[in-house]
């Protein structure tokens, strides 16, 4: 019988975070169902977006601390 | 010649030992994660800036002081920092600080547009832009799981205990947040296909 999997269940896999024998249950339970692909393609697909996301800071940032830091050496000096 | 990585502990030990360009290089490979983590709670430019700066000044005195403990590692313990002192400044302020407008000169330095043409690149920084602002829109409770999840690299079960809630609350924060942005996304996305295809 196919296990049916809760939306908390395919977060932890996007995340691999899921069990190896729950994984292998759920890759079961996606080869026959298909709306369970189309959730979890569209989890992926944003988890895939985060994953190459960063904020650019100032370029002046490194900089600014790079003196801070050369600063303290100098005290501790 | 093959460029082989030093790992962060290597870099710290040289840094101890008075290598200053050892900390640059772990600032070089760490401040971007460390400034989004900052950025994403307290979703000011400026206030994030100046964060990451005391982020990284508490760090070097901690291990100055030869209070650090090697046995962590040195990512998710800055992290660790920044979250911190993110939380503070937000708890201090008692209300999310004012969104600054940003005029876009100085913000895209560090992204990296290196291939493709100036479309592509006009494209990525819009996309990068309006998933700026949706992570910025995001209920506290939904961003928060998102920040620790991505950017401090933290377990369901961790973050879960770190906020106090149940394993299943901190999936489903997460689960809505990436449907919430996935949604977004794709209305926007439509908008624009609209405007750019209108005939």
């Amino acid at each position: 019988m196919t296990k049916t999997f809760t939306e908390n269940e395919l977060i932890k896999h996007v995340y691999g975070e899921l069990e190896t024998r729950e994984k292998e249950m759920l890759e079961v339970a996606l080869l026959k169902d298909e709306a369970l692909r189309d959730q979890l393609f569209e989890l992926q697909l944003m988890k895939t977006e985060l994953d190459h996301f960063e904020i650019a800071h100032s370029s002046s940032l490194t900089e600014k601390i790079m003196m801070k830091v050369s600063v303290m050496k100098e005290v501790s000096i | 010649m093959k460029h082989i990585e030093q790992s962060d502990s290597l870099l710290l030990s040289q840094y101890m030992k008075g290598n200053e360009e050892a900390f640059a290089e772990l600032l070089k490979r760490h401040q971007n994660r460390v400034f989004s983590t900052v950025y994403l709670i307290v979703k000011d430019q400026y206030v994030a800036e100046d964060l990451v700066q005391e982020v990284f000044i508490k760090a070097v005195k901690t291990i100055k002081s030869g209070k650090y403990n090697e046995e962590g590692k040195f990512l998710p313990w800055v992290l660790r920092i920044a979250h911190n002192l993110a939380i503070d400044h937000f708890r201090k302020n008692k209300r999310y600080p004012m969104i600054v407008m940003e005029d876009g000169s100085n913000v895209f330095n560090t992204l990296e547009f290196s291939e493709g043409s100036i479309e592509n690149a006009q494209i990525k920084e819009d996309t990068y832009n309006q998933l700026k602002n949706l992570i910025k829109e995001l209920p506290d409770s939904q961003r928060e799981v998102l920040v620790m999840r991505h950017y401090m690299q933290m377990s369901f079960q961790d973050i879960a205990e770190a906020t106090g809630v149940s394993i299943n609350t901190a999936l489903g924060r997460m689960r809505y947040a990436l449907i919430n942005l996935r949604k977004k996304m794709k209305q926007t996305e439509n908008a624009y296909d609209k405007n750019v295809y209108r005939k």
